[in-house]
């Protein structure tokens, strides 16, 4: 086999560096595999993930697909290789593959959400069960309810939305801010108009009208919690204010008939509070995770698989564009866009930045790509995969 | 608009206490509050306040400072160490008539006796709650020296006390009863709308009239008596007749009493004066405070939900009760009942409580069971995902991506019958020195 030499150009400088080609085999491969060798001795070509390889000899360009002895070539000229530029084509890409089965899974945000709600709540029930003195602004029990109503409300919006802002590589702080800000107010429209639809109750007298009046403190209390930690999410996802009246509702309702189950009351109160918080983050996250479109979810970083605090995840429905960031990275690497059931991963705008570029199922993300259940997205480091929870309309 | 209408409704409803079950037609008790057992003791105890009526107040005996007699349930709970004390108040207000017979048979020991009796009896009283006034009593000018007695503190009566006229004249019994219901009457439509009237009488005859001297018209007889009664009868004034002395008619006290009042018939005894002295007094304190202990030291089993709170008391005689309180105690519709007040530690309570067998339970039981509750939230966040998602599962769930190029269908599948290495993974690469190595050293030896 004839020896090349092969000149391009690396970050280390300009190399000239002799191989062999098999004049009977196609170019292309042969070519891919000296860079293979060129990457194992530390050269790689200069210029981007997604930059076009071209093969010049004696000032004209190769077809990958030809052999070297179709293309006359001879050792005494060196072959060129080089990184350019790809043509943009805003087109659609065909999907030539069909698209893999829908396979039911549990989302793991709409198990962390809940998980999230339910530590918040536990927090909350850990601080107002110190209080034991009626004194102060609280001399009744009406404002000690007040009290306890506030904590839980301050406490659990802010794990629920920080959880999901993490999830969503948003900013925790401020969205624990907002959650403080949301959950307080719920909490106390949910205690005043809870203690007075209570009092009508009360009002029977009888033994049973309490647990009645119970029940219906804390179904308002949990709904409006959860309204308003969902009406975080009101602009981009409407339904999600029903869920949370409607779980908050349930959780605050069932919470509060295991409060009066026999047995160790104050392990039943923490379990009812705790019920309450998950409640609250079932409406506001789980739900719509459940009910998305599809999922993309970082499924490895840097080799390893991210645990529920490392945990990466977008639910994807129609009409949303997200921006898909990586961690440690302020700038978006894609966006992805959902119209019509379908959801296409879109490269983000060129911006200068060192920020990696994304590959979507192995090709460089450089036109709009319509992704495909299963389909791996490549961010540098990180891997992430596009999950569809509703097949394709026909 | 809807939740600003709400929320004022809500504030208001906070403000306002919450509505209050009635029992029968009784005064329930107060709401029982949870209050320290001691200052430095989480052991739970409620405390309440019992409003009883001048007759059931009568019927229960003083000698109760350890709480016998009285008795707490709450739900099915029975309440334990018990604790009851008059409170010093007197409520509703009271406006009470003193009447003194200062008759001619009260002349010698009588009359200092009964000043001494009811000078310790009206120091006694509290300033607050109570009006009092005295007045003479004889055969004549009886309903002007009545219609004149000025209510006042019970100190403003201890003056009076000291200026009450000599010993003189006959008894007229009769009429000053009678006089003194109308008088108490009047005070009250003067004064406040739910006070209360009583006469005290002292005498130590019967009713003696119709001599030279005397009123006219002053009640005497069977139809005297009979109206008198009729009069006590009917008016909420309450009446005891204190009778001193061997020349009493009991039969008489008794009548006068009637279903409205109580007689006493006592020696010409002072140490036996003070004592039935001492027993009206205590019934008109009509509140008692009941102080006694939950048989449990979490305060979360008092939040399991409402129940009925029972107060009963049933003295030692066969008149005497069972009389039956009870009210709906609410904990807080969220939170854990918290306490309201220390019972004072220097009374019965704190001993009592402090050797009860659950005030040894350990008091770390809320954070044993948040400790729990986060340790099984750390795990469901951290061990439970990786049985929920195990990594093969994920790669099983949906296909992985192959490496594919936009030329990758104009390559050949396999060339010489043998397949094209498409990926690195798919084929070891060559090692430099199978082909690269070993050209460049020919490249150069050429």
């Amino acid at each position: 086999m004839p020896a090349y030499y092969v000149e391009f150009i690396s970050a280390q400088g300009p190399q000239r560096l002799p191989f062999t080609l098999d004049h009977g085999r196609p170019l292309g491969p042969q070519v891919r595999q000296i860079l293979e060798e060129l990457n194992q001795r530390g050269l790689v070509l200069t210029g981007g993930p997604d930059d076009e390889l071209t093969i010049r000899w004696h000032g004209r360009t190769l077809s990958e697909a030809q052999t070297p002895g179709e293309l006359g070539l001879s050792p005494d000229r060196p072959l060129e290789l080089r990184l350019r530029r790809r043509p943009q084509r805003i087109v659609e890409a065909p999907v030539p593959r069909p698209e893999p089965a829908v396979i039911r899974f549990l989302p793991k945000g709409a198990y962390a959400s809940p998980l999230a709600g339910a530590a918040g709540a536990l927090a909350a029930w850990g601080l107002f069960t110190v209080v034991t003195e009626l004194s102060g602004p609280f001399s009744s029990y009406a404002t000690l309810d007040l009290l306890a109503a506030l904590l839980i409300g301050a406490l659990t919006a802010p794990a629920v939305l920080g959880a999901d802002a993490a999830r969503r590589a948003e900013s925790v702080p401020r969205a624990a801010l907002l959650g403080v800000l949301l959950g307080g107010v719920g909490a106390l429209l949910g205690s005043l108009v809870g203690t007075f639809a209570a009092n009508l109750l009360l009002a029977r007298g009888d033994d049973a009208s309490f647990l009645a009046a119970r029940v219906v403190y804390w179904m308002i209390l949990g709904a409006e919690i959860g309204a308003l930690t969902a009406a975080r999410f009101f602009r981009t996802d409407r339904r999600r204010v029903f869920d949370g009246v409607v779980t908050g509702g349930v959780a605050g309702a069932l919470g509060a008939l295991l409060l009066a189950l026999p047995g160790p009351t104050d392990f039943w109160h923490a379990v009812a509070v705790m019920l309450l918080g998950a409640g609250v983050g079932v409406g506001a996250c789980a739900l719509a995770l459940r009910r998305s479109l599809a999922i993309l979810e970082l499924e490895s970083a840097r080799g390893r698989r991210p645990g529920l605090r490392r945990l990466l995840e977008w639910p994807l429905i129609d009409g949303a564009t997200v921006a898909v960031r990586v961690p440690e990275t302020a700038t978006p690497a894609l966006t992805v866009q959902c119209e019509q059931g379908r959801c296409r991963a879109l490269p983000a705008a060129e911006d200068g930045s060192a920020a990696p570029r994304a590959v979507v199922a192995g090709r460089p993300l450089t036109r709009p790509t319509e992704l495909r259940n299963g389909d791996v997205v490549n961010i540098g480091p990180f891997e992430y995969r596009y999950r569809r929870r509703r097949p394709l309309a026909s | 608009m809807r939740y600003a209408a709400a929320a004022t409704m809500c504030v208001l409803s906070l403000l306002g206490s919450p509505p209050r079950a009635e029992s029968q037609t009784l005064t329930p008790p107060t709401t029982p509050e949870l209050v320290r057992c001691g200052a430095d003791a989480e052991l739970l105890c409620f405390r309440s306040t019992v409003t009883l009526s001048t007759e059931e107040a009568r019927l229960v005996t003083h000698d109760t400072a350890d709480g016998a007699g009285w008795s707490e349930q709450l739900g099915e709970l029975m309440l334990a160490h018990v604790s009851a004390r008059p409170l010093p108040d007197i409520a509703p207000p009271l406006h009470l008539l003193v009447l003194v017979d200062v008759s001619g048979s009260m002349k010698g020991d009588g009359l200092p006796m009964t000043r001494s009796a009811l000078r310790s009896f009206l120091a006694d009283l509290p300033e607050e709650g109570v009006r009092v006034a005295v007045a003479p009593f004889a055969s004549r000018s009886v309903v002007e020296r009545i219609q004149q007695a000025a209510f006042g503190s019970p100190r403003d009566a201890l003056a009076r006390l000291d200026s009450l006229p000599p010993p003189l004249g006959n008894t007229g019994l009769y009429s000053a009863v009678a006089a003194a219901v109308e008088r108490v009457k009047q005070e009250r439509q003067e004064g406040e709308a739910d006070a209360r009237g009583a006469v005290l009488v002292i005498t130590d005859g019967r009713n003696d009239v119709g001599r030279a001297g005397d009123d006219r018209g002053l009640l005497a007889g069977t139809t005297g008596r009979g109206s008198v009664a009729e009069t006590v009868a009917q008016s909420s004034v309450h009446t005891w007749l204190i009778g001193i002395g061997q020349a009493v008619d009991a039969t008489e006290l008794s009548a006068l009493a009637a279903t409205r009042g109580g007689h006493y018939i006592v020696a010409l005894d002072p140490y036996r004066l003070a004592r039935v002295l001492a027993q009206i007094r205590s019934s008109l304190h009509t509140r008692w405070e009941l102080v006694s202990a939950v048989p449990s030291w979490a305060r979360a089993s008092l939040a399991r939900g409402g129940a009925t709170y029972t107060v009963s008391y049933r003295g030692a005689g066969p008149q005497t009760g069972p009389l039956t309180r009870s009210v709906v105690w609410r904990p807080p519709l969220l939170a854990v009942p918290a306490f309201r007040a220390v019972v004072d530690s220097a009374g019965t309570h704190a001993p009592a409580m402090a050797s009860a067998a659950w005030a040894a339970a350990p008091v770390w039981r809320n954070l044993a069971i948040f400790g729990f509750f986060a340790a099984l939230l750390l795990a469901l966040w951290f061990g439970l995902p990786a049985l929920l998602w195990p990594p093969a599962a994920v790669v099983a769930s949906a296909p992985a991506a192959t490496l594919a190029t936009d030329r990758a269908a104009a390559e050949p599948a396999e060339m010489d019958g043998r397949p094209l290495r498409r990926t690195s993974e798919e084929a070891p690469p060559r090692r430099p020195q199978d082909i690269t190595a070993a050209a460049a050293r020919r490249v150069q030896r050429t």
